[in-house]
């Protein structure tokens, strides 16, 4: 089946917006240190210079453009070979916008090898007035490997006034530790629905993020577990829950405010990386979070 | 849905009725699928909320989520490996452990139960296929083996499916809030009255848009896994 061909239901537009991309292969070097082997990228993606951390190549995915419009498309295949370890981040939050016709839609592959790591933090998706956006993620796991994929998204452009006004957001993800399906996710917010409508009444802002983890390591641990559910307060909710496989779990969130939303971010992140005998790496920005 | 009325082309009803009512033992009335944590989070405390809870979470769940899997189970059930790959797909899409779990103790407890009343190898192989581990053994693909079983038709097995869903969380919540039986009648006739609407946007739903977006009561089934108190297993 293929599920990236379909509209699936947006209307189609003739329009032709950027088509870019990002392929990077990150392995270890002569020293043993994580180093891009390969790398291709296309407007409007850019990529900042690399730097270490903790062990872990810290790379900085940068959209110089205001964001992405109508009919662009996006599509990043980013390895982790053995003995390896990258974080994908973005320096600041990613937009959609308002759309005539037609949709934006980014698609990415992420490939774990047995003994690689790989974080994929970007900043918040901030979906705006009359945007419709398509996002596809599929992450495949070697067993030994180790993935952390985080996911933020906001109601809107909250602070201008602007909450639950965009269009549509379709959001596909699968997550495989070798031929086992450990999550498959597929969301089509539409603000008018039932669902969001009572997302709403307990959280009328209401900022989401989630969390994939796959780690041996998390095999045996716990206690971690109820560190990251001390998180959880009247003002934002959290749950965690093992997925089908005893080292792959998930976790969720929601608050009714960025600041919130990021702290929380940041308490799941660093309970996540002690849990996992890691370092989380610095990612360099002012806040530290 | 149009109803045929002949005579004996209704011969499929008497068997739903059985295996659609709370004496069938499928340990339903055992769960309350995140309803006992969102009382416990203040969400639903009285028979405003319930109906809320009933239409904000539960029908959008079953219009996006679990009908459109029974309906692609129903058209699949004589094709076991699509079954058991549907069934797995359908495994890797519940998120919450409890939530995951509870849909397949009721899903074998319901194959078990029919296995005793119904000879059908439909119901065998996938039996057969759990036990070699290719598949859980969910409760949608329970009810559609039951319903190709019976002969009944698809919109049938879908509203069987849909009220139960409704109808056991009203029954847990007459555990859990104060309410008495009328409040529970008119929040379950509230969202009944939806049904028709839901049955038929779910047959618009194709399977790779299948799946729901209902953060909070994920999170309710993923925090109830670990509450120190708790009537309900899920």
């Amino acid at each position: 089946m293929s599920e990236d061909a379909s509209s699936g239901g947006f209307p189609e537009s003739e329009g032709q917006g950027i088509r870019g991309h990002l392929r990077l292969v990150c392995g270890p070097d002569s020293r043993g240190l994580p180093s891009l082997r390969e790398q291709s990228f296309r407007a409007p993606i850019h990529l900042s210079k690399p730097h270490l951390d903790a062990g872990t190549l810290v790379v900085n995915v940068v959209n110089p453009t205001a964001g992405l419009l109508q009919d662009d498309r996006i599509h990043q295949d980013v390895r982790v070979q053995p003995g390896a370890s990258l974080l994908l981040t973005s320096p600041s939050a990613s937009r959609a916008h308002r759309v005539r016709t037609g949709w934006a839609e980014v698609s990415q592959q992420f490939h774990v090898a047995a003994g690689a790591a790989l974080e994929v933090l970007p900043e918040t998706f901030i979906p705006q007035a009359g945007a419709s956006y398509k996002q596809s993620t599929r992450a495949v796991v070697e067993s030994g490997g180790t993935l952390l994929l985080f996911e933020t998204l906001s109601p809107g452009r909250v602070a201008s006034g602007e909450s639950f006004e965009y269009t549509r957001l379709d959001w596909r993800t699968d997550v495989l530790l070798d031929q086992n399906h450990l999550l498959r996710e597929r969301y089509c917010i539409r603000p008018a629905s039932g669902e969001v409508q009572a997302l709403r009444r307990t959280f009328p802002s209401a900022y989401y993020g989630s969390a994939v983890v796959v780690c041996p390591a998390l095999c045996a641990q716990s206690a971690c577990w109820e560190q990251v559910l001390a998180l959880h307060s009247p003002e934002s909710w959290l749950g965690v829950s093992p997925l089908s496989h005893p080292s792959a779990w998930t976790v969720k969130w929601v608050c009714n405010d960025a600041p919130l939303l990021r702290s929380l971010q940041h308490g799941v992140r660093t309970a996540l990386y002690a849990a996992i005998g890691r370092t989380a790496p610095d990612l360099r920005r002012v806040s530290g979070r | 849905m149009a109803t045929d009325t002949a005579p004996g082309h209704s011969a499929w009803l008497p068997a739903l009725l059985q295996t659609a009512d709370a004496l069938f033992p499928t340990g339903a009335y055992a769960h309350s699928f995140g309803l006992e944590e969102m009382v416990a989070l203040g969400v639903v405390h009285n028979e405003h909320s319930l109906r809320d809870f009933l239409t904000g979470h539960v029908l959008p769940t079953l219009e996006t989520q679990e009908l459109p899997y029974l309906r692609f189970a129903f058209e699949c059930a004589t094709d076991l490996s699509a079954l058991c790959l549907l069934d797995r797909e359908l495994n890797a899409l519940k998120l919450a452990r409890e939530t995951r779990e509870a849909s397949v103790q009721i899903g074998l407890r319901r194959l078990k139960a029919l296995l005793t009343i119904l000879d059908t190898p439909l119901l065998a192989d996938f039996a057969a296929a759990i036990a070699r581990g290719e598949a859980f053994g969910h409760h949608v693909c329970a009810c559609a083996l039951q319903g190709k079983s019976q002969a009944a038709p698809l919109e049938a097995v879908l509203v069987a499916y849909a009220y139960g869903a409704l109808s056991s969380g009203v029954t847990a919540a007459l555990k859990l809030i104060r309410i008495g039986q009328e409040g529970c009648q008119r929040a379950l006739s509230h969202a009944v009255a939806l049904l028709p609407k839901c049955l038929d946007a779910s047959l618009l739903v194709a399977r790779s848009e299948a799946g729901t977006f209902s953060p909070l009561l994920e999170i309710a089934s993923m925090r109830h896994a670990f509450a120190r108190e708790r009537l309900f297993i899920s």
